[in-house]
């Protein structure tokens, strides 16, 4: 029987990231080479009853089939001893949720959202060119690299808009309960469920909120009950970006240090237009849009977003990872094991 | 129409009087409506809701019938034992005729055109806005058990369907809803229930409709199942096309996905029993998906083939074995493929292959009747072969599953498009509630108050001052702006009035004379059917009017 036991293997856990959203722990661990990789661990029993077996399976299927600099890169996936491991590339300033949570609580500056903004629209050109959709653009599945890579991951609920990659393109109409995870970043023709169905735009949709979760510090309709974020959103309220020029005096200060171009607010509010008709499409973001223009040439992530702590100089949550790490588990399960019958 | 009955049935109920006096209530009335003294109380429903309050034509009726008993003999408030048993006596004779008040004035029917004619004033005492605001009291959103509850969606002989949203995942569900009182009265009611409700936990497949949760709430006295959201059923949709039927096509596609609901079933030794495209509903997706199973049943574990004894289900669609009424037992499995055959010959012709003007008559047309191919549409030849082999008379000698999933007809490729609404959209007037969130009034009624209230100033700025005013202070999630000019197509806008979109929800800027005069005259048109109940509507709301609030005709 297999032993979860990496580090016999050759692997050292090297820090804690992340709590993932299937409610196991995500570590990731270096080979004693030096080389670091990230790796998400799924409880099999936790993830029966919370997103589903089915889930994680898909999400290692879409990462194999997926290939794109603004896509994670996969290196391997394992059953072994009650868990999945997933093993990707590591985007050592975690996802843009971490640094939001932990460095940047009222949000990126522009050039970073510009950065970002670019490299995710890259991605997603690259996924809607083959018609899939990702259904869950949000700041916790976009992962920021130190060396200016934006990664885009977490793909359990991408979904073709035509089976089996062939035939006619056709929007969907599925929803199910699972995608209530990230509810507040849906548009609302996926959450109007009706019989016109959504398609491409509604990606589009949820990186406009996504942007807003980025340079706000926390996502819109956050203080609202779903329905009521359900009412605001099919009644035609926008989001939009908060700095100097939208709030009014009793907005935080901290909203009021911000001055968005007015290119970030045109291309925000385009992304969130009602009509998915009237949305760009993802090609047009990564080509035509005139915000973009102001990048002259490219910068790190890490000079854009100075005040972020990379994972990798994170120490203080090695202890963590040792004391969440299901050693003594694994050595009583050792005692059972080595009896040979 | 439905609307209306409802709106009157929730004033209705205390009795009309004609000569002056109060009417006496009887316990009934009195327990169900409180006392008169409790003032103006009067409420009427817009419609975005109804609840168990609403009554139904036939409870209706019978208050009719009691309050009418009730004028027959005007001892009654505290009703004494005998006294009821009395009255419970006379109501049995006297089921079929509901005795017309004597005291009706003769020429109220001219009266009350002269009245309208006139255009005079119909009511005197309207002082202001306030007597409108009470009449027009909205029921509030009713949230169960974390289901928003929209708009009825479907009814039948066990229950109510109404569009639901859940609170948390925002799933929009259908929930059927069964009242205790209604399951009661229909023979084998409670059982079918139940068994419906253990069959629906067993299955799970993408044809068949999926139950997501059955609870049931004591205080309503009512079980809920709450389903899968589907559109319409295969009957609506098909009626909606031209003379009623599908192209060879789309009856194909969805003839395949019928067939592969039943395998699934049977390979549960499942036996449906009520195949038929009412009960063959369609997801938004365009996806066949199996309901009602109400009358379905379970095979016991240990038999090992599909002998059933209970005989449930709808007619047209039975097989000669049932109908013939020969044989004690019949084979469930076979029955099923019958009425899937009734039902592909349905979609493709429009037709059905037996028809019968009374019930007998089809019978003998089901079981002696030779099968004819449909007149009005020539049929390919495979299809033709397919029916044949469907309808054989002779349930050993029908085509079996394994046969039916073999046929050339049924086993070739399927159309590659998907399901397009357009047709039936259209032909529901564009405006479908099945296609936009019924919930939404409801929604717009939970958290737009705000917005009422400051409409109450100044109507019909407030939606612009945003618009001019990007700067405009923000509550305390200052992360969104009101664009009501970029009011999407994607939800069915209810409608607006010229000031406002919320104005529709408020409802009071509807006028109380106008109303009144509207339905008086409507139901007053109906009265000329000499119709005892439109009499009694009417009746029930003019004594609403006349007698609760003081007002007379000038």
């Amino acid at each position: 029987m297999p032993i979860l036991d990496l580090a016999n293997a050759g692997f050292q856990a090297y820090a804690y990231i992340d709590e993932a959203s299937c409610g196991a722990v995500k570590v990731y661990a270096t080979k004693k080479g030096g080389h670091r990789f990230a790796c998400k661990m799924w409880q099999l029993e936790k993830l029966a009853d919370r997103c589903g077996f089915q889930h994680a399976i898909e999400e290692v299927q879409w990462l194999k089939l997926l290939r794109h600099t603004n896509i994670v890169p996969f290196y391997a996936a394992i059953v072994c001893d009650r868990h999945i491991l997933i093993a990707t590339h590591l985007s050592d300033m975690g996802s843009a949720l971490n640094v939001i949570e932990k460095d940047y609580k009222v949000g990126f500056p522009e050039s970073a959202l510009v950065s970002i903004t670019k490299q995710l629209s890259q991605a997603l050109n690259y996924l809607h060119s083959q018609y899939i959709l990702h259904r869950s653009i949000r700041a916790s599945h976009v992962l920021l690299d130190s060396q200016g890579g934006v990664r885009l991951t977490g793909f359990k609920h991408c979904i073709r808009l035509n089976e089996h990659g062939l035939g006619k393109i056709h929007p969907i109409n599925e929803f199910s309960e699972h995608l209530s995870d990230s509810l507040l970043w849906l548009a609302p023709e996926v959450l109007s469920q009706n019989v016109s169905g959504y398609g491409l735009p509604s990606d589009i949709y949820s990186l406009g909120i996504t942007i807003c979760e980025m340079a706000n510090g926390f996502p819109p309709f956050t203080d609202m009950s779903p329905l009521q974020m359900l009412y605001e959103k099919t009644r035609g309220t926008t989001p939009r970006l908060l700095d100097s020029t939208t709030i009014g005096p009793e907005g935080s200060a901290d909203h009021h240090q911000h001055h968005f171009s007015a290119g970030l607010h045109k291309l925000v509010a385009a992304c969130l237009s009602i009509r998915p008709e009237d949305r760009p499409n993802a090609s047009q973001l990564t080509t035509t849009n005139s915000f973009f223009k102001e990048t002259k040439r490219p910068q790190t992530l890490r000079s854009l977003l100075p005040g972020v702590k990379l994972i990798t100089e994170d120490t203080n949550k090695l202890t963590t990872i040792e004391e969440m790490d299901d050693s003594r588990e694994v050595s009583t399960m050792d005692q059972f094991t080595q009896w040979d019958f | 129409m439905t609307s209306k009955t409802e709106v009157l049935g929730d004033i209705g109920g205390r009795g009309l009087h004609w000569d002056g006096q109060p009417p006496v209530p009887t316990e009934e009335q009195a327990n169900s409506f409180g006392n008169n003294s409790s003032g103006n109380q009067l409420k009427l429903s817009i419609g975005c809701e109804d609840d168990e309050e609403s009554l139904s034509e036939d409870e209706l009726r019978e208050r009719y019938r009691a309050w009418t008993l009730s004028q027959v003999r005007p001892a009654p408030p505290p009703v004494q034992q005998e006294q009821a048993q009395e009255i419970r006596v006379f109501q049995a004779e006297d089921e079929e005729f509901l005795p017309m008040p004597s005291s009706l004035p003769e020429d109220f029917g001219n009266e009350l055109s002269q009245l309208l004619r006139d255009n005079r004033p119909l009511f005197q005492t309207l002082h202001d806005d306030h007597i409108a605001e009470e009449v027009w009291q909205r029921k509030p959103p009713k949230i169960l058990n974390k289901y928003l509850f929209g708009d009825v969606i479907g009814e039948g002989s066990y229950a109510k369907v109404k569009e639901v949203v859940q609170e948390d995942t925002l799933m929009r569900c259908a929930v059927k809803i069964y009242k205790d009182r209604r399951i009661k009265k229909i023979p084998n009611g409670p059982e079918n229930v139940n068994s419906e409700k253990e069959i629906m936990r067993k299955v799970n497949h993408p044809h068949c409709i999926k139950m997501f949760e059955f609870f049931r709430l004591e205080e309503k006295t009512k079980q809920y199942m709450v389903l899968e959201f589907c559109v319409a059923s295969l009957q609506e949709i098909v009626d909606t096309w031209e003379h009623k039927r599908f192209t060879p096509d789309w009856a194909h596609y969805f003839f395949r996905q019928l067939i592969a609901g039943i395998e699934y079933l049977h390979a549960l030794s499942i036996v449906h029993k009520d195949i038929k495209p009412a009960n063959l509903l369609v997801s938004p997706e365009g996806r066949l998906k199996i309901s009602d199973f109400g009358v379905a049943e379970q095979m016991p574990l240990y038999q090992n083939d599909d002998t059933c004894t209970n005989v449930q289900g709808t007619p047209k669609f039975q097989p000669p074995e049932i109908v013939g009424g020969h044989n004690p037992t019949y084979k469930g499995f076979a029955v099923d493929l019958w009425a899937s055959g009734v039902t592909l010959y349905n979609l493709l012709s429009g037709e059905y292959p037996f028809e019968g003007d009374v019930i007998m008559k089809l019978f003998e047309n089901i079981c002696w009747q030779p099968l004819e191919m449909p007149k009005t549409i020539e049929l390919e030849e495979e299809s033709q072969n397919l029916l044949t082999g469907l309808l054989e008379k002779d349930p050993m000698e029908r085509l079996k599953m394994d046969q039916v999933k073999h046929h050339p007809w049924f086993a070739k490729a399927p159309i590659e498009e998907k399901f397009d609404w357009e047709k039936f959209v259209a032909a529901k007037g564009g405006n479908s509630s099945r296609q936009a969130l019924s919930v939404f009034p409801s929604l717009a009624q939970l958290y737009n108050d705000q917005e009422l209230e400051s409409l109450d100033g100044d109507e019909g700025g407030s939606g612009d001052n945003d618009l001019q005013n990007p700067l405009a202070p923000q509550e305390e999630a200052p992360t969104a702006s009101r664009q009501d000019q970029q009011r999407p197509n994607l939800v069915d806008s209810p409608p607006q009035s010229e000031h406002s979109a919320s104005a529709f929800y408020r409802g009071y800027t509807l006028n109380l004379k106008w109303l009144c005069l509207n339905i008086c005259s409507s139901l007053w048109l109906m009265m000329n059917k000499s119709d005892n109940f439109t009499y009694l509507l009417f009746t029930k709301f003019y004594d609403c009017i006349f007698f609760q609030y003081g007002l007379s005709i000038s």
